[in-house]
């Protein structure tokens, strides 16, 4: 574990990256996040790249496109970044802002995020990771949009929820 | 500029308004800021607790001394800017807010008056 700054972590897990933001995302908070995180993607190539932001208590418009930035600098390392989180008040400001939240996938929990990537993971290389926790009791809750040719679990169904 | 979103939200909150609505009053008051500090260098938040026949609320008026906006219509149009952004700064305060007023002189300065009722 990483800890980059007060309130500012980057975690490895099953080959994720889990990125975690607890503070408000002030100029220097994202810089050093950033940074940290692009750096700890070059040295890990983790598969996903998950970044909770549901310990922000609030965003503005400017700085959840600057947040977007660095997800897409992360996903043109060749990672899948997975936005984890949003408070739905920020949610609904954004929204009738008219920010730009298209093509970026989220997911409701980080949980529910590693699962996503689980599911569209080969088996081969998914042996690898030792799952540490349980989630499959969780089928009913959102999963996303699975990978072309990516084993899918039929017993249970799924959802899909891209902002 | 934190500062003022920060006691925005406080504000809010213990005005009664919910998490969400202050997260939206918070943004609102982000964009003027943000205006002021890009457009007219410096200027002043003011918050307000108002209360009215139709209820109680919160009145935000963000002012400044500077360079006035010359053709309101069009700042009040979606992606209209003339600082390179996006543009849709006012127009989405104005959707996020009950009520909308705007009053600026070019060369003397902006004020803008901004309304959430409970
Ligand atoms: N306080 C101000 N003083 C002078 N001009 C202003 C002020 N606020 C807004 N304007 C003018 O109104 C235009 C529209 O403002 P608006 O906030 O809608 O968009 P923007 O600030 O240009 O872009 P965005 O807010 O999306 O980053 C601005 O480009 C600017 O010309
Ligand atoms: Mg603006």
């Amino acid at each position: 574990m990483t800890e980059t700054a007060a309130s500012v972590y980057v975690n490895e897990f099953e080959g994720h990256l889990v990125g975690s933001v607890q503070v408000e995302l002030t100029e220097s908070v994202l810089a050093n996040f950033r940074e940290h995180l692009l750096e700890a993607v070059q040295r890990t190539r983790p598969r996903g790249i998950i970044i909770d932001v549901s310990a922000v208590p609030f965003m503005d418009v400017q700085e959840f496109t600057q947040l977007r930035r660095v997800l897409n600098m992360a996903a043109l390392m060749g990672g899948r970044p997975i936005l984890v989180g949003l408070q739905p008040g920020i949610v609904a400001a954004l929204v009738e802002m008219d920010a730009d939240v298209e093509g970026l996938e989220t997911a409701i929990g980080v949980e529910q995020a590693v699962r996503r990537l689980r599911d569209s993971t080969p088996d081969n290389e998914q042996k690898e990771f030792a799952p540490e926790f349980d989630v499959a009791e969780e089928a009913d809750t959102i999963a996303g949009p699975d990978d072309a040719g990516s084993p899918q679990q039929v017993d249970e169904p799924e959802g899909q929820k891209s902002v | 500029m934190a500062v003022a979103i920060m006691r925005a939200r406080q504000q809010c909150q213990e005005a009664g308004f919910d998490v969400s609505t202050s997260c939206r009053v918070a943004t609102a008051v982000s964009e003027l800021a943000r205006n002021i500090v890009k457009y007219a260098g410096q200027g002043e938040i003011i918050l307000l607790r108002v209360s009215a026949p139709r209820g109680a609320g919160i009145e935000i008026r963000a002012q400044d001394q500077g360079p006035g906006i010359t053709d309101i219509e069009k700042a009040m149009e979606d992606r209209y800017s003339t600082g390179r952004t996006l543009g849709l700064g006012l127009p989405g305060v104005r959707r996020l807010m009950d009520d909308f007023d705007i009053k600026t002189e070019p060369g003397a300065g902006t004020r803008v008056t901004i309304r959430k009722w409970l």
